[in-house]
């Protein structure tokens, strides 16, 4: 059986299958940083002292890492709108390119993680290390999550281009959309623990 | 709302981003950090005037989509 609603508009909704339930998806995720993110707060106002971040973290890499992530989410909206435009070969270059800029930003964590743990400086150091862990851990797997879906959308999954391509441009969309989500929790995340 | 407009909300939490960052360099030119936190805090300034630049050309770009 097909599954319906895939490029028609829903009446009721207003919008296709699809869309619903990433937006319904991406309201979870969003009371699950929520929480995350009222802990810290929660911690940080209850306890007596609370360390700068900067005192502890790399801000020039953090910088770097959230100008990748921009840059990344100007190549996917450009992928999906190159698909819009009925553009095949520029989609596979600009989501190519969202990928690798992706795989920049984990090598860039990877780094920063290494040093930590390298001066005994892990999650069970203190309060703060603890929260950051958590929160840019969790964030790390979402960014790989997108890569994974990406990189299906970019490979294998874009022989559905060939048979619908209105349906394969919704599906990268809705990757979009995703991906601009863990673009602006970092966005939220960098100044919380790395500037303030 | 389609990728458009969020894309178009994401670009504008950026330029508040690279704000904030500025202040935050010239709270460091401040404590003595030395003339490369200013010339950050410019940088950044400079960053969030053009991603409002490119979310204007964005918008009208994309007007069809």
């Amino acid at each position: 059986m097909d599954i319906p609603y895939t490029v028609e508009v829903r009446r009721d909704t207003g919008l296709n299958n699809g869309k619903i339930g990433i937006w319904l998806f991406l309201a979870s995720e969003v009371m699950l940083f929520g929480a995350l993110f009222a802990s810290y707060i929660l911690i940080r106002t209850g306890s007596p002292s609370w360390p700068r971040g900067d005192t502890l973290l790399d801000v020039p890499l953090a910088t770097f890492n959230t100008i990748v992530l921009i840059t990344s989410s100007v190549t996917m909206v450009m992928a999906w709108a190159s698909l819009m435009r009925r553009k095949f070969g520029t989609f596979r270059i600009y989501m190519g390119a969202t990928i690798l800029l992706g795989f920049v930003f984990l090598i860039v964590k990877y780094f920063e993680y290494s040093h930590h743990f390298a001066i005994g400086e892990g999650p069970s150091h203190n309060n703060f290390l603890a929260i950051y862990f958590t929160l840019t851990g969790l964030h790390m797997l979402h960014v790989f999550g997108g890569m994974v879906v990406n990189a299906y959308f970019w490979g294998p999954g874009a022989k559905l281009y060939q048979t619908n391509p209105v349906w394969f441009t919704n599906r990268v969309e809705h990757s979009g959309l995703f991906w601009h989500f863990v673009d602006l929790v970092w966005i939220f995340l960098f100044p919380t623990l790395y500037l303030l | 709302m389609n990728l458009r407009w969020v894309h178009a909300m994401l670009i504008l939490f950026s330029a508040a981003l690279a704000v904030l960052f500025g202040v935050y360099c010239l709270g460091l030119y401040r404590e003595g950090y030395g003339s490369g936190s200013l010339v950050a805090a410019v940088v950044a300034f400079a960053t969030s005037a053009g991603l409002i630049a490119y979310d204007s050309w964005f918008l009208r770009k994309t007007r069809t989509l």
